[in-house]
Order: structure tokens, then sequence, then C-alpha cells
């Protein structure tokens, strides 16, 4: 299981970051809301980083990578939690040009993975890649599972139900 | 193999959020039409699941 919280972390991670890569200006539109004012440059900067945290919690075996994902889970939400006091707050920039409110759900998904990721780092817990050297058919179907729960994570973060809880 | 029944078992709960936020909306949309439909005000409101129907 837990390899699986930072399987999936890791690939919503990835998007994000990549998201962030392309389309900078909501995350500066969301850093702006909380009085910080960050240069389209260095929120491309972070991206990249948060990039290359997600390709090394999939490709390194070890408790740093999970344990540094799992930090940065519980960094987003709350970040998003300082958001939702703001009304002004429309996105919180996370995905790049795509809309995604700061809402409660929001919070909680990130501070479960969070916390997943954690556990993982702790029990130490095989990378995607290992996983995949270790047995090839059942590594390939972890891959295609985890792509799977990452793309709901997607759905369920869109999901503006509980947006105004 | 835990790994793959970790994925398997959070892809499973999350396609239950997902699922159960679809038939939530889709009694929002239903209900909405109902309330749109000029002929609803013969019919009454739509119950909710816990309100008790007249019978």
């Amino acid at each position: 299981m837990a390899a699986a919280f930072v399987s999936v972390a890791a690939l919503v991670m990835l998007v994000a970051g990549l998201a962030k890569v392309i389309e900078p200006d909501p995350a500066r539109d969301a850093l702006g809301v909380l009085g910080v004012s960050a240069p389209a440059l260095l929120v491309q900067i972070a991206a990249g980083v948060e990039v290359l945290v997600a390709l090394a919690a999939l490709l390194l075996s070890g408790p740093i990578p999970a344990l540094v994902v799992g930090a940065s889970y519980l960094a987003f939400a709350g970040f998003v939690a300082l958001l939702r006091r703001d009304p002004d707050a429309g996105s919180c920039g996370c995905f790049g040009a795509a809309e995604e409110p700061p809402s409660l759900r929001h919070v909680v998904v990130n501070v479960v993975i969070g916390l997943g990721c954690l556990a993982a780092g702790a029990s130490g817990a095989l990378s995607t890649l290992s996983l995949l050297r270790e047995n090839w058919a059942r590594g390939a179907l972890f891959v295609v599972l985890s792509v799977a729960a990452a793309w709901l994570v997607g759905l369920v973060l869109r999901s503006t139900r509980w947006s105004s809880g | 193999m835990d790994a793959l029944i970790g994925a398997f078992v959070l892809a499973v709960a999350l396609l239950v959020v997902v699922v159960i936020d679809l038939l939530r909306s889709h009694g929002r949309l239903l209900r909405t039409l109902h309330e749109l439909d000029p002929a609803s005000e013969e019919r009454g409101p739509v119950p909710r699941r816990d309100e008790p129907t007249e019978s």
C-alpha cells in the first residue's frame, strides 16, 4: 500500500509540476493572494524542482524521496488551507492553467497522500522502478493501476462539492 | 505483492469517491430539471431520499 501512495503521489506531482512549468501564472496569482510576490521564472524553477522530486520518488528507492514527497504534500495542504481563508482565491494554481478551486477536499486529499508517503518513507517502500525490476509483469500492472489512481485523484480534486464546506 | 494490492485498493477507493460524486451531481441535475419544468408545479417538489413521501 505504501509504495502505491508514493507512486500515485509522484505521478500527480509530475503532472502538476509540468503544468506549472508551462503555465506559471495561476500559481503566481495564488501566491499573490497570500501576499507573496514571485516572478514567473521563480515559479517555473520551483515547479521544475517539483518535477525532479517526483521523478526521484518514481526511480529511487529509500526513505528520502518518499519523505520529501510526503512533506511536499503536507506543505501543499497547508498552502491550500491558507488560500481557502481568502475569498479572492479562485484557483490554487496547482495544475497550471486548469482551474482548481482551493477546496476542503483538496486539503484532505493532500493530507492523506502526504501521510501515506511519510508512512512509505518510514517503512522503506520500494520505488516504482524497483518494483518493475523485481517483476516486470506485476510491475507493469502496478504502473497501470498507479496511473489510473493518479487520474482519479485529478477527478476527485476537480469536484467543487466541498469547496464551500 | 503488497504494492500491487495497495495500488488496486487505492484505485478502487478513489473510483468509489468519483462514482459517489457522479451520482450526487446526477441527483442535483434531476432536481434542477424538475424545478425548471413548468409542469412540475402541479406535481410538487421532488422528495429527497431522507424525506417521507406522501402516499
